[in-house]
């Protein structure tokens, strides 16, 4: 297991290389503008967007500019989005002291979400599969399918207007200035958007623990297991759900891991104040240092899940050994 | 059972979007406090207090650094509020003075040499900085400092010191040349004086700008208190307005600059907070009554969603929202919201403008046909009805000229909606249309290359100038790009972009030289920007570029002559190019003098729009007593 | 005649499914006797396993409309409420399957889930549960049982992990332990091993047995009482001798005909498959379910459906044809080839 981990964590660094590449290649090949003509403001002199440039590293070959940004990708501290570099065009401020500081509402947002649509779409999908085409299937299958195909941004402004604006259920969208994140959960400032990330992800889930459950179900060991005189509870959920499960804690890993880099439609609408909506901000304003941060950062988490989950995996599935 | 569950889907559906659909009523039904009932504007409940909540969809541009910030709403933040000026304005409409210069720091409006060169400006004493320099006095030296911050290119990345140029030993200082401004002395604290290296009516506007609000002095460093923050002094600016941000006082300047902590009161991207600066004497001002005793704004959101809060008055206003047009509807039609309706001309300029030395713009019967045909109303329409804006029948915004030219408009036609008819005739005179029907039959008229921005309602409007212009056998290759890319292949001859579909300008400060000078000077001509119309281009750059015409008219002259003026006089001049450039050279189509569109939350029972930044004058924002 | 330790009467379970209704077991009556061994031979499809896992309890009346009797030490297995049964599945009653590779949760350990066994029917321990779970697979022939009870089923061998499988069905000592198909998946040497093994262990726990198997070579020298089933019937039944030395029906005669022999030489004959294929249980053929593959029908055949009529008193056939012929046919044509 040991030099798995080693041959993983090398992988992983390999695998930030190429997305940062990658980005900065789409970067530099986008037909937008001139970073440093965008920084400068319209009416300009040409020694003003030439400093600029230079202040920006934008005058050194490509190769030289990408090498700048590649150190900073060693997710080790004090080297991770170095300060120098990773330094916003648009606002002025170094972008890891943005990430760091926005992660705390990411964090809420994506854990509070993650909670609701396990505990939402897991029963949901273990009812639907043990009571196979009866109402209950039915319904939940429709839920499933709305929460599925409905659009983020759509369910986000609906709920608002619906729940806040009109029967003022809950609190209005963002956080108030000087509220610290933990006031802000507490006083319900969470409820709309947790509700609105996890219909999708719950709805998923729900549909893929019904899928394998009821596959599960089929298997021959349940068979035995009932042969054995277990009780249904007893088969369905030790021996049924055990296995069910496995896969749906794969994706629930990833999927937790990839809302850490920002839920980008649903801190924007709710305007909480996470790495998503600084994200889409830096993409609006072609900030090339804070997307490359946010993206890479991002890359960071979900390989650094990828990993984890393999290793859980291990843990889960005995028949997994890793070398 | 599969019937059943179509039935139920369906049943969910309607359901969802019945309630979505609900119907806007305005006034939202939430249990938030609306306090006063009625609007505005019952001055005898003005009591100052209360802590006003705004609210932006954009963070400002810069983070608050005023060398570098070059966006009128955070103009408007360092105006109303944070910064003084040796100028300012009061924050009101032109019709109020709001266009006028008026002493700030400064005793009084400067001297002025006889021969244009040399302004003198007095300062007031007692002026203090914000904490932690409430014992320290604004002197003409903390002036220069500015400036010399100004000059540097580092420091003013973004920002509009070109203007500056004007001050003799500016551009030296700036390129490292010299170790001083030569054009700015300052013989005692209390006086500056200011040597041009030509005469510019317009360099007073410059001292009401923020880049030349004073900075305090710190130990012996050069910038003062700026210094080492080359990058983001904005975090920790020194005010000297009626606010400053909350926790400036536990800003300590005695720190090198990369140890000390960014101003409580700014978080970049998330919240701005002012809170009474206590060094500021309302004696010493007149022009900002500092009504509300605490300003927040939470950056961020969705626009519709903020507007909500506004109607259901968890906020007062937006500082950079445009206004759905459903609400604007309700607002304008009923008789108890509309005095929380506020609208006013912004000083922006919505055109069309021609590539003079590309065909068939080069020939100015082309380019009057076009004026004549497009429906000016119709591109408003398309902009969201009659509240966004003025038709404009000219080049500059009105207050710039004092109105002189409020009501010309040259190619006016019924209704604004565009004469074919005369459009065709003005056509009949061209070169290129040959046989003089009216409509143009060379080659040239068509695949004529246009760009517009893909944002919407411009794709429209692309397509209502495309339909206006085919009678006139003007036929266009329209290709949409991002904003900035627009705006980067329409300033670029190489480019050859023949129209530029959606381009707008507003003014810096109110003064003709910012459009004249970027507009249609020849110094402006790419690399350097915003001379789309190649007015002045020497015929080698015209060669470079591959155009066959060799020369395009210059008023380079006239407005050098004009920035000459002052007082009446140089509105007088301004008015007159504005003439010259509609009628004699035609550079491009107007068609709308901006409106700035907001509206208030109940609890705001005073109003004023400050015309220099074109923005609420947020000081002056008084909430009633009963919400605050 | 002691009371029979099973007694089937009767039983059909049919399937309703949206193509129609699948009668996989359509009528049989049989018993067991304490400590007897009875074999159950067929193709897919007969309804062999399905009316021993109806007998389980692990088809119900939710999934099929069953009919009849099983009665169990004196009780009717259909008439218990599923709690009652539970306490009968795996106690008294156990089964094995075909696949023990699939027949055994991969997750957990194979103590483990013997122990699960035994902990449901009894009150003791982890710790005592895992005790009587290492002794049985030592009785099975597991060697090294106390390190073998904490591995997961893949790190077995499939012989191995059949044994497992015993060794958790006869964990609670039943009366009858029903294996379906258990060599099936398993190597030919292994087949045999396990099959001794299940003959040891049927003398020690005085269990009875019935194997259920498609083959007939494997029940040859195991099991006391054949009974072969077609289309959902019971189409012969019998001891050993009366199978293998004297049967009465023409698909036994087909099956017998289609063993492959070793001692063969010479003639490299050929095996005789049964022509034809199976009958569907929606639309079984009228008449005798067999007769569109029978090379020994008759016009009585296609209309009548012949009783399942006992000629002595343990050997019964289920086909118009007459003793006489049968015997006849029986020498001339199945003994000469086998």
């Amino acid at each position: 297991m040991g030099r798995y981990l080693i041959r993983r964590s090398l992988f992983m660094i390999l695998v930030l290389f190429v997305v940062s590449l990658i980005t900065f290649i789409i970067f530099v090949k986008l037909p937008a503008s001139d970073p440093a003509r965008r920084a400068v403001g319209r009416a300009t002199s040409p020694e003003n967007v030439e400093a600029a440039r230079i202040a920006f590293g934008l005058d050194k070959p490509l190769y030289i500019q990408y090498g700048r940004f590649a150190k900073g990708l060693i997710p080790w501290p004090g080297l991770f989005l170095d300060e120098d570099v990773y330094y916003s065009y648009a606002n002025f401020v170094p972008v890891k002291e943005e990430i760091f500081g926005r992660l705390p509402v990411t964090l809420a947002l994506a854990v509070g979400a993650a909670v609701c649509w396990l505990m939402v779409g897991i029963p949901i999908g273990i009812i639907s599969a043990v009571r196979r085409r009866s109402i209950w299937d039915r319904g939940s299958m429709v839920f499933a399918l709305i929460g599925v195909s409905a659009p983020v941004f759509w369910l986000a402004y609906l709920f608002l207007y619906i729940f806040w604006f009109r029967l003022g259920w809950a609190p209005p969208s963002g956080i108030p200035i000087g509220m610290s994140v933990l006031e802000a959960v507490l006083t319900g400032r969470f409820i709309l958007p947790w509700a609105v990330l996890s219909l999708t992800f719950a709805a998923f889930y729900a549909r893929m623990v019904r899928g394998n459950l009821i596959e599960t179900m089929g298997e021959d060991y349940i068979r035995t297991a009932r042969a054995k005189g277990l009780s249904e509870k007893r088969v369905i959920y030790k021996h049924g759900l055990r296995a069910a499960l496995t896969p749906v804690v794969t994706m629930f890993g990833l999927d937790l891991a990839g809302l850490l880099g920002g839920a980008f439609i649903t801190e924007t609408v709710f305007n909480l104040p996470g790495i998503g909506q600084y994200a889409v901000n830096a993409i609006f304003n072609n900030d090339f240092p804070s997307v490359m941060g946010v993206t890479i950062f991002g890359a960071f988490f979900i390989a650094l899940a990828n990993l984890l989950v393999d290793v859980a995996y291990a843990f889960l599935d005995p028949r997994v050994r890793y070398t | 059972m599969r019937h059943y569950l179509k039935v139920f889907a369906l049943v969910a559906v309607l359901g969802l979007v019945a309630a979505a659909c609900g119907g806007d009523d305005g006034g939202g039904e939430t249990g938030a406090e609306t306090g006063a009932t009625g609007g505005t504007g019952e001055t005898g409940d003005i009591q100052p207090g209360g802590t006003l909540n705004l609210a932006m969809v954009g963070d400002v541009s810069s983070a608050f650094d005023p060398q570098k910030e070059y966006y009128s709403v955070t103009w408007d933040y360092y105006r109303c509020c944070l910064l003084r000026t040796l100028l300012s304005y009061n924050g009101k409409t032109t019709a109020e003075g709001g266009a006028d210069l008026q002493p700030d720091i400064a005793t009084a409006l400067p001297e002025i040499s006889t021969d244009g060169l040399t302004y003198t400006f007095t300062l007031k004493s007692g002026i203090n900085y914000s904490p932690p320099f409430g014992d320290v006095a604004v002197t003409s030296g903390d002036i220069v400092r500015a400036l010399e911050r100004t000059a540097d290119p580092n420091a003013s990345v973004g920002g509009y010191n070109f203007y500056y140029n004007v001050i003799d030993g500016f551009e030296a200082f700036g390129a490292g040349e010299a170790d001083s401004i030569a054009g700015l002395e300052t013989p005692d604290d209390s006086t500056l004086v200011v040597t041009l290296t030509a005469p510019s009516g317009y360099l007073p506007y410059l001292f009401a700008m923020p880049a030349a609000a004073p900075i305090p002095p710190n130990g012996d460093a050069r910038m003062g208190a700026a210094d080492g923050h080359t990058k983001d002094y904005g975090r920790f600016l020194v005010a000297t307005g009626p606010y400053m941000f909350l926790g400036s006082e536990n800003l300590d300047f005695s720190l090198p600059a990369d140890e000390q902590t960014p101003v409580a009161g700014y978080e970049p991207g998330q919240s701005i907070q002012f809170v009474r600066n206590p060094s500021y004497d309302p004696a010493t001002d007149g022009l900002r009554p500092a009504y509300p005793d605490a300003i927040n704004v939470t950056i961020g959101g969705d626009n519709n969603d903020l507007y909500n809060k506004v109607q259901a008055g968890e906020l007062d206003a937006l500082a950079d929202g445009i206004v759905p047009p459903q609400l604007l509807r309700t607002y304008s039609t009923d008789p108890t919201l509309q005095p929380l309706l506020h609208i006013h001309p912004s000083d922006g300029v919505r055109y069309v403008s021609f590539n003079m030395a590309a065909p068939p713009f080069d020939d100015i019967h082309v380019r009057k046909a076009f004026n004549l045909a497009l429906d000016k109303a119709g591109m408003r329409t398309l902009r969201g009805g009659e509240s966004v804006g003025e038709i404009a029948g000219h080049i500059m915004v009105n207050s710039l000229e004092d109105n002189l030219l409020a009501d010309y408009d040259p190619y006016a036609t019924p209704n604004s909606a565009g004469d074919i008819t005369a459009a065709q005739a003005e056509m009949a005179q061209s070169a290129y249309d040959s046989d003089g029907d009216g409509v143009c039959d060379a080659p040239e008229c068509s695949g004529i290359l246009a760009a517009t921005d893909e944002a919407d309602p411009y794709p429209e409007q692309a397509a209502l100038i495309s339909q206006n212009m085919e009678p006139l056998g003007l036929v266009f290759d329209i290709k949409s790009f991002e904003r900035t890319t627009m705006y980067a292949k329409c300033n670029d001859p190489s480019a050859q972009v023949a129209i530029c579909l959606a381009p707008a300008w507003g003014k810096d400060f109110p003064d003709g030289y910012t459009f004249a000078d970027p507009l249609f000077g020849s110094a402006a001509i790419f690399p350097s920007c915003c001379n789309y119309s190649l007015l002045g281009a020497s015929s080698d750059l015209l060669a470079e570029n591959g155009y066959s015409v060799t020369e395009v008219p210059s008023v380079d002259e006239m407005a050098t002559a004009a920035n000459q003026q002052t007082g009446d006089a140089r509105f007088q001049a301004w008015a007159d190019l504005d003439v010259f450039l509609m009628e004699e050279v035609v550079p491009w189509a107007p068609y709308l003098f901006d409106n700035n569109v907001n509206i208030t939350s109940a609890r705001i029972v005073n109003w004023s729009f400050d015309q220099f930044a074109g923005e609420p004058a947020w000081d002056q924002l008084a909430i009633h007593p009963d919400a605050q | 005649m002691p009371e029979p330790l099973l007694e089937v009467k009767d039983l059909s379970v049919h399937f309703p499914t949206d193509d129609g209704l699948v009668k996989a077991v359509d009528g049989i009556s049989f018993s067991v006797q304490p400590g007897e061994t009875l074999g159950v031979v067929g193709e897919s499809g007969s309804g062999k396993s399905v009316s021993f896992l109806t007998v389980m309890g692990l088809i119900t009346r939710k999934q099929a409309q069953i009919e009849g009797e099983i009665i169990f030490q004196g009780q009717d297995l259909l008439m218990l409420p599923s709690d009652e049964m539970r306490t009968v599945q795996g106690a008294k009653l156990s089964m094995i399957f075909q696949d023990p590779m699939t027949s055994l949760h991969p997750y957990y350990k194979v103590g483990v889930q013997i122990g699960e066994a035994i902990r449901v029917h009894q009150k003791v321990s982890k710790q005592e549960a895992r005790e009587q779970a290492i002794e049985m697979l030592r009785r099975v022939g597991i060697p090294r049982p106390d390190e073998r009870a904490d591995q997961y089923p893949h790190e077995f061998s499939g012989g191995m992990r059949q044994r497992a499988m015993i060794a958790m069905a006869l964990s609670l000592n039943p009366d009858l332990l029903i294996a379906d198909e258990p060599t099936t998946a398993l190597d030919v040497t292994v087949q045999a091993q396990i099959l001794d093994l299940i003959d040891r262990l049927r003398e020690e726990f005085n269990a009875a047995v019935v194997i259920i198997t498609h083959d007939l070579g494997v029940v040859a020298e195991h099991c006391d009482h054949i009974q072969v089933m077609y289309a959902g019937k019971i189409v012969e039944a019998g001891d050993r001798r009366d199978i293998y030395y004297n049967s009465h029906h023409p698909y036994t005669w087909g099956l017998l005909s289609s063993i492959p022999r070793m001692d063969e030489t010479g003639d490299k004959e050929r095996l005789v498959p049964i022509r034809g294929l199976p009958p569907s249980l929606i639309f079984p053929p009228p008449g005798c379910a067999f007769h569109p593959r029978c090379p020994h029908a008759f016009d009585k055949c296609s209309t009548d459906i012949p009783d399942l009529l006992p000629s002595d008193g343990h050997h019964a056939s289920r086909c118009h044809l007459t003793l006489a012929d049968k015997e006849r046919i029986f020498k001339e044509e199945v003994l000469v080839r086998s």
